[in-house]
């Protein structure tokens, strides 16, 4: 033990000093007990990090139904559970001018009774089944989820036969459906996150557009929804022309098929005018930029607020685009995580807010990025300032950790979605109704490990304040003077619809 | 008696946990098979392999929240919570975080009344590193505590309650519930947030004392799921915990069981469109007897639509939305109706047809049909959310910081596929009883008349 050798010299040493001239210093047995050193600290340094181990997700089985829709199946045997996801182009898009949620009211009230089954009556079957079962909306489709287990899953696919070929449409429950609608739209409106990703889309592509406005609707354009509206929209997008099935679980493909076949399958026919999703043309940068300002900022006033909802918009990439991971890693390192840039500065080293986000979010034809944080209301001039340094300095690049934490956050959230059936199917849902292939999740993380960082810097750079857009959902009088002395001095105060 | 109850001592080996699926009918299986054994520092320790996937978790649950505060500290075991990613001596600064997610890891934490769960997840390369990440923060975290820290960490968590509370519609009710339901002086007696106040208040010397009292491996237990090695994970533990000091922790008394709400009703003004209540009951414990069977009732009233209250109210056009469920704590918990008022309807509509429904569970108890569909529902639920490893460490952690053992998932299910129609009305009538209740009512707050009556609007969040 060092402990003892060390006893033994420092002993000798004394004999020397002692001794007189000429002696020698003759070993001999000293009675000095051990003394036990300190053992060494087992958490001085830590480990070593090894060498990762791969991971191959999983690639879905391919087949098509006789009435032309598509089907993927991923089976996953380790429990007795199967989701279903069943998308069909269309979605919000084909709202009407003025009759904002027609799809999205369609789409629910696709639960509210078909076949033989009332509203209660439907309700009471799925629920007795334990199925979890949802429909909804988004800008380019409808999509319709069922989760269960194996042993409900015939029952399951019949109801669902039944919720797209005789859906109801009873009066009662359009207009109980209607103004349940109405009052989630109205709630979300007082939630200052909801509030400014609902305002958003009206000022980023403009009123008109057929992105410009909420999926779920306009508390305006619900009202004037009729159950024409409703009925038209399930005709002309509930077809199988364009339709694509994506099944995981404790399923084969030859089980898939046999049992889909009877439901979705030949009694679903196939009508030529299915929905082609329409790519969105190219936003110029500095759209909608005011004259005197450096990009557009409106607010929705909260009076008595006590923090600002700040949520930034700024142009991002289509899906499928080559660059996308490249600005998918910028857009991690930027505020994608505990120790993205914004949490560190804005959280960490300010105490600003509770922490801030950012996601690189493609869309057919022309994607966005969004920034969003929560700020406290008496510190959201100096926090704005701090948030534009940030994206200016990002456009300078990022360094080499940034860009490996951010690869290994992308793997790892792949990795986590194919932890459940419902996260299997819907990753390769997304996947199967944007046009990409069953091989689509290996070649993104492929993609995303080849990631540089140059290419990083070459999308971050394209970052450009100029064309942003900035939503805050605040208190005016208590905010403006901050936000004038970080430069924003126009703004223009909004409703939140 | 003991605040916390006696650890018994662990099983050796592995334990099969068979869980029976399938409630109504159906006889699946699936089982989750862990190893547990106790280091002599005390710390409870269970590993759960999965090679399903290459990722591990690692789940830390120290038997210590708000309920162990002291006077004039609400919020402290939170902010606490927060200050175990501010660095130690060995690892300063972010190096939590920072180190973790460089290597593809990520973590998070939470607080309630009774515990503190701190979870990393990640590719198994890092497993060392968790282990030796939550080993050196649980043996040094104190030491290395500061006033810059400490300050930074209290504005973050302010603005946590301003996001969370002050700024979330009707979420300002759930600031007046401890004091509605509660005693003081019963732990349970503030809110898991705190006060700003209090958050003030907290001293760097209050950190360390909560954290040598506290942050001891005999107050905590380790889950280690995933795709790993065992006998390198053991050898791993081992090594990192084990020479981490055992404490005595301090007996707490027992608080009595509370039976009704202090306070009948409190009305609060928020700035929403549509009045809400919120009736919340005292009712058993986690995993205690009553406690599933009020788990059930939740399911039964307001778990989707053919459940009870939602035919009533929704359907009948009395509210938006409604929810019943149980919140299960150590010290009793409390089971919360909640409702928002559909348009025009104002809250004693509201509140005369919950009571109504509840008092008519004693003629109708559950049906044949409701049974299949709590239970299957339940069944589905709980198979779902054990799909996730990081659930799954969870849960095992959760048994055994409720129940003494890891090794309850059978049981657990069992108490719920027993649970009978008239255990479940009794349930109703002895705990849900609309006498019983505390009632939270959120109005919708006035609007100010405008200064000049000639100015146009000039917008709102409405």
């Amino acid at each position: 033990m060092s402990a003892t050798i060390w006893n033994s010299r420092f002993n000798c040493a004394v004999l020397l000093a002692l001794a007189p001239l000429g002696a020698a210093c003759a070993p001999k047995p000293v009675p000095v007990a051990p003394i036990a050193a300190p053992a060494p600290d087992p958490l001085a340094t830590p480990p070593v990090i090894g060498a990762a181990k791969p991971f191959v997700p999983p690639v879905p089985l391919v087949a098509t139904l006789s009435n032309s829709a598509s089907l993927w199946v991923i089976p996953q045997p380790a429990l007795p559970l199967v989701s279903v996801v069943v998308h069909v182009p269309g979605g919000s898009a084909l709202d009407a001018v003025g009759h904002e949620g027609s799809a999205w009211l369609s789409d629910r009230l696709m639960t509210q009774g078909s076949g033989k089954l009332d509203a209660t009556a439907f309700a009471e079957t799925v629920e007795r089944l334990g199925i979890q079962l949802d429909v909804s909306t988004d800008q380019d489709g409808s999509w319709l989820t069922a989760s269960m287990k194996k042993d409900q899953l015939d029952a399951a696919l019949g109801l669902i036969s039944n919720m797209v070929l005789q859906p109801h449409w009873g009066t009662g429950d359009y207009k109980r459906e209607r103004e349940l609608a109405i009052g989630e739209l109205t709630q979300g409106q007082q939630d200052p996150p909801t509030a400014a990703a609902q305002a958003a889309p009206r000022f980023w592509w403009g009123a008109k557009h057929r992105w410009g406005h909420p999926s779920e609707g306009t508390v305006k354009g619900l009202a004037a929804v009729t159950v024409k509206d409703v009925q038209a929209y399930h005709a002309k997008v509930w077809t199988a022309s364009g339709a694509s099935i994506t099944v995981a679980g404790d399923i084969t493909l030859s089980e898939a098929q046999t049992a889909l076949e009877g439901t979705l399958g030949k009694p679903w026919v196939a009508k030529p005018a299915g929905v082609k999703v329409e790519a969105a043309q190219p936003r110029a940068v500095g759209a909608g930029q005011l004259a005197d300002a450096p990009f557009r900022t409106v607010l929705i006033d909260s009076p008595d607020a006590a923090q600002t909802m700040f949520y930034l918009v700024f142009p991002g990439l289509p899906e499928g685009d080559a660059a996308l991971p490249a600005l998918r890693a910028g857009t991690i390192a930027l505020g994608g995580s505990f120790t993205s840039r914004l949490n560190a500065l804005l959280r960490e080293k300010k105490g600003y807010t509770y922490g801030a986000k950012a996601r690189a979010q493609p869309l057919p034809g022309r994607g966005v990025v969004v920034v969003s944080s929560r700020i406290r209301t008496d510190v959201t001039g100096e926090a704005m300032t701090d948030l534009l340094g940030e994206l200016k300095s990002i456009q300078q690049g990022i360094n080499v950790a940034e860009l490996k934490k951010a690869q290994g956050a992308f793997l790892q959230d792949q990795v986590e979605a194919m932890e459940s059936v419902y996260g299997v199917a819907a990753t390769f849902a997304n996947y199967q109704a944007s046009g990409f292939g069953p091989g689509q999740l290996a070649a993104d993380l492929a993609a995303m490990d080849a990631v540089t960082l140059d290419q990083v810097k070459a999308q971050m750079g394209a970052y450009d304040i100029r064309g942003a857009l900035v939503v805050l959902v605040g208190d005016k009088a208590k905010i403006e003077d901050g936000l004038r002395k970080a430069g924003i001095s126009t703004i223009e105060v909004v409703e939140a619809e | 008696m003991p605040f916390l109850p006696a650890l018994p001592r662990p099983l050796a080996g592995l334990v099969p946990v068979l869980a029976l699926l399938g409630l109504v009918g159906t006889a699946s299986a699936a089982e989750i098979p862990f190893e547990r054994y106790e280091l002599a520092n005390g710390l409870q320790v269970v590993l759960v392999q999965d090679h399903s996937l290459p990722q591990v978790v690692v789940d830390t649950w120290y038997r210590v929240g708000s309920g162990n505060e002291q006077v004039g500290r609400s919020g402290f075991a939170h902010l606490f919570e927060h200050l175990m990613f501010m660095g130690t001596h060995r690892l300063p600064g972010a190096g939590i975080d920072n180190l973790m997610e460089a290597n593809g890891g990520w973590n998070n934490a939470w607080t309630m009344e009774d515990a503190t769960n701190y979870y990393d997840v990640g590719p198994p390369a890092l497993l060392p590193t968790l282990l030796w990440i939550e080993a050196d923060r649980m043996q040094q975290l104190g030491q290395a505590m500061t006033k810059d820290k400490l300050d930074l960490q209290r504005d973050v968590v302010k603005n946590e309650r301003r996001q969370s509370y002050e700024d979330e519609p009707y979420a300002i009710g759930e600031l007046e519930v401890p004091l509605l339901m509660y005693p003081k002086g019963h732990p349970y007696d503030h809110t898991v947030i705190g006060t700003h106040e209090d958050l003030t208040a907290a001293s760097v010397e209050d950190v360390k004392q909560f954290f040598a009292t506290w942050y001891v491996p005999n107050n905590a237990s380790l889950v280690v799921a995933g795709d790993f090695d065992p006998a390198q994970v053991k050898r791993l533990i081992e090594q990192y915990f084990g020479t981490i000091e055992k404490k005595p922790l301090p007996l707490l008394p027992v608080p009595a069981v509370v039976d009704r709400a202090q306070k009948t009703r409190v009305t609060l003004t928020d700035d929403v469109d549509y009045p809400q209540i919120n009736l919340y009951f005292h009712t058993p414990s986690s995993f205690q007897p009553g406690d599933a069977e009020v788990q059930l009732l939740g399911s039964l009233l307001a778990d989707g639509e053919s459940s009870r209250l939602y035919k009533r109210l929704v359907i009948g056009g009395l509210a938006q939305d409604v929810s019943a469920y149980q919140m299960p704590t150590m010290h009793g918990s409390l089971f919360v109706i909640s409702a928002t008022a559909a348009d025009g309807v104002n809250v004693a509509a509201m509140e005369t047809a919950i009571a109504a429904e509840l008092l008519d569970l004693e003629k109708n108890p559950p049906s044949g049909p409701e049974m299949e569909r709590v239970h299957n529902q339940f069944d589905y639920g709980f198979l779902d959310t054990l799909q996730s490893l990081q659930n799954r460490a969870v849960q095992l952690n959760q048994y055994w910081a409720y129940t003494g053992s890891p090794d309850y998932l059978a049981k657990d299910l069992a108490r719920f596929q027993d649970a009978t129609p008239e255990a479940i009305r009794d349930a109703a009538a002895r705990w849900l009883r609309p006498e019983l209740a505390g009632v939270v009512v959120i109005e919708p707050r006035p609007e100010d008349p405008p200064a000049d009556p000639k100015a146009s609007p000039a917008g709102g969040a409405k």
